[in-house]
């Protein structure tokens, strides 16, 4: 079997025993989650359907995984394919890292498996990226897997207590042939 | 009563009588509902539920409204305020002019007009317009209105045959105030 795999990670469904850990470390922290998402935080008991990161049935429009660093075989955080949009052949990336997995070139390394992902598997022709403006190691990460950074949408987030740009970057099919 | 009105038109709630024309000029023409919207067009019968114009309720999430010239009195188009987003406090807007109103400056009038809407009476801090990069009226028009061009998203749209990029201009509130 050929799974999802790059130099660091590979991408896998998610299990029901990364649920808690995905939860503790990446929803409950309220500044953390602040700069994931577009939504406000807000109080998730356990085991909750309320979980940003509970397992789901399959989806057209979007697809789930975990991350599993190789080197320890351990779950290193969560990466998505969302708004999936089959005719105008594009979609965008949403990734977020446990703390410990950070700083490790994980985050590139996930992006390119993901790009492999919708472009390959897929067939899409576009894969978009957004990330806060001031977010360096996510648009560090953009980058260095070949993305192209298109513009920033000034203010267009709240990140507690005031607004913040949103930069969007853009990769192609054929930029990522031959990457 | 004080309305939603520039120095051009008007905007008021859809009226059932707006939907067949909406319907005739603007979603029976394949070129302009490709260039308009992000999904494929699709032969609709008159009357369809399925309408992009139909009379629909307001929600918490978007707002349409049909624009009226004032020198006639006559429907001009539609224009939504869509992707009401209260936590960022921002909204994206779309709009599309019957062809026999087009060239007239009426969607600049209509830009600033739904701005007041936006920014006065929801509080929105950002609203943000996407269009075909080669749009060009569309372009001028929203820069007249006070827009800035904050980027472009290389081929993130299918239009007949071929990929264009997707300009995405965005004005704040501060900006509007200060017009």
């Amino acid at each position: 079997m050929s799974d999802l795999r790059g130099d660091l990670v590979r991408l896998r469904a998610r299990h029901e025993a990364d649920v808690p850990i995905l939860d503790t470390e990446l929803h409950d922290d309220v500044a953390l989650h602040a700069r994931m998402g577009r939504r406000p935080w807000r109080p998730i008991s356990p085991g909750t359907e309320a979980s940003p990161y509970r397992v789901k049935e399959p989806r057209a429009e979007g697809a789930s995984f975990s991350v599993v660093e190789l080197a320890c075989d351990t779950l290193a955080g969560t990466a998505s394919l969302w708004d999936i949009d089959t005719h105008n052949r594009s979609a965008h990336i949403g990734i977020a890292l446990r703390p410990a997995f950070r700083g490790k070139g994980l985050a590139t390394d996930t992006v390119r498996v993901l790009c492999h992902y919708g472009f390959v598997v897929l067939g899409l022709h576009r894969i978009q990226i957004e990330t806060l403006a001031d977010n360096h190691p996510m648009i560090k990460a953009a980058e260095q897997a070949g993305f192209t950074k298109e513009g920033i949408l000034r203010d267009a987030g709240w990140d507690t207590g005031g607004f913040v740009g949103e930069a969007v970057f853009g990769i192609l099919v054929h930029e990522w042939t031959t990457a | 009563m004080t309305d939603l009105r520039g120095d051009l038109v008007r905007l008021r709630a859809r009226h059932e009588a707006d939907v067949p024309i909406l319907d005739t000029e603007l979603l029976d023409d394949v070129e302009v509902r490709a260039r308009a919207g992000r999904s494929p067009w699709r032969p609709a019968s008159p009357g369809s539920q399925t309408s992009h114009y139909r009379v629909m309720e307001s929600t918490d999430a978007m707002a349409p409204f049909s624009i009226v010239e004032l020198a006639t009195d006559t429907l001009a188009g539609a224009v939504t305020m869509w992707g009401i987003d209260a936590h960022n406090r921002c909204a994206h807007i779309g709009i599309a002019l019957r062809p026999g109103f087009r060239g007239k400056s009426l969607s600049t009038d209509t830009l600033r007009v739904l701005c007041h809407y936006g920014f006065i009476v929801l509080g929105m801090h950002r609203i943000q317009l996407e269009t075909a990069a080669d749009n060009h009226p569309m372009i001028k028009s929203a820069e007249q209105a006070g827009f800035t061009k904050e980027g472009v998203l290389r081929d993130a749209g299918w239009i007949l045959g071929r990929f264009v990029g997707e300009t995405v201009l965005g004005m704040l509130a501060g900006e509007w105030v200060a017009a």
